[in-house]
């Protein structure tokens, strides 16, 4: 994983901000760590998923960051274990945007890295 | 290798790497994985691929994830430990305020059990070159520091496991020692040992070189840190 220079957010977390953007405007409003692990490969045509140290730690950043927020599911269905769901905020929205229209995230304002 | 065997792996080493951190964090990250195996293990199986790819495709997640496991541990430990400070909390030991760094926990069993192990070893080559009856005053040379070496070595996994001021600078010295004894051990027999036990010799070697990559670790500033060196 790419060290991080302070002001500026890594691929994989901007990655997820334009994925959980499209799911939002596709009406999917929340996401999981492992539907996000498949969404992300399906899409890259890669082979492999994003390992679950890297995916859960770019989660848990852009958390802190206040640009995603989480809880658990009301109850497990199917008799499996509960989902951690994750939700873009108005802020990540926003954050997802700009990425999305091109602006790089180190020119981006610093509410991108600075915790919530 | 069934994907439930590698799955229980990963859940194991997760609770490794959340030990001691506090619970609702740890019980987190526990939960949330437990949950990816399971949908990865049943999207998987729906997609028609084999238990095979399945274990190893879990087994690749978890290994290529294992610096960011590590990294995400020390951020939370380092939280939890300014925390501690903060609240002023009654400190116990050394490691109520101060948490292991991976780094020391992982240095700490290497070293007692490879340090032992190596010393044991040589010892037992003394014995297969000279024999138990043939034992002299020059073999004294070999076997004292060798226990001497056994016992520094026990002083320090302790030392290092509770975090102990001094087990930093048991850490160093017995890490150095090693070096030291070992290079004299095998500039004295080598001719022996590689006629008797090459792969004692070999294996002598090997551990000299982790003793050295050991001592650069100890010069790490989180590792002189979390000793509270820094």
């Amino acid at each position: 994983m790419p060290r991080r220079k302070p002001g500026t957010m890594l691929p994989l977390e901007t990655e997820i901000l334009e994925l959980a953007l499209s799911m939002l405007r596709s009406g999917r409003a929340t996401f999981h760590g492992f539907g996000l692990a498949q969404t992300m490969r399906d899409r890259s045509g890669s082979r492999s998923l994003t390992a679950h140290g890297t995916l859960y730690k770019a989660l848990s950043r852009l958390e802190e960051f206040g640009l995603l927020t989480s809880r658990w599911e009301d109850a497990a269905a199917e008799r499996r274990p509960r989902r951690r769901l994750y939700e873009l905020t108005m802020r990540g929205a926003r954050v997802a945007q700009q990425a999305r229209a091109g602006k790089t995230i180190a020119r981006s304002p610093r509410v991108a890295v600075e915790p919530a | 290798m069934t994907p439930e065997r590698m799955a229980a792996l990963v859940t194991r080493w997760v609770r490794f790497y959340v030990r001691d951190l506090p619970t609702p964090i740890a019980a987190r990250r526990v939960h949330e994985i437990d949950a990816d195996l399971h949908d990865h293990i049943a999207h998987e199986r729906a997609s028609g691929t084999s238990d095979r790819r399945i274990g190893l495709s879990i087994l690749s997640r978890m290994v290529r994830g294992v610096a960011a496991d590590v990294s995400w541990r020390d951020q939370h430990a380092k939280i939890k430990s300014e925390v501690s400070v903060f609240m002023q909390q009654p400190v116990t030991g050394p490691s109520a305020s101060r948490p292991r760094p991976l780094t020391v926990t992982i240095l700490a069993i290497l070293a007692a059990v490879g340090g032992i192990g190596a010393v044991l070893g040589v010892l037992a080559g003394a014995f297969v070159i000279h024999g138990l009856d043939s034992l002299d005053a020059t073999d004294a040379v070999i076997v004292i520091p060798a226990l001497i070496l056994a016992a520094l070595y026990l002083a320090f996994a302790y030392g290092a496991w509770t975090l102990r001021s001094w087990g930093w600078t048991l850490g160093v010295g017995a890490a150095a020692s090693s070096i030291v004894y070992i290079t004299a051990i095998l500039v004295r027999d080598w001719a022996e040992l590689m006629r008797d036990a090459p792969p004692l010799a070999w294996m002598s070697v090997l551990v000299a070189i982790i003793a050295a990559v050991g001592l650069f670790f100890w010069f790490r500033p989180d590792v002189k840190a979390a000793f509270g060196r820094a």
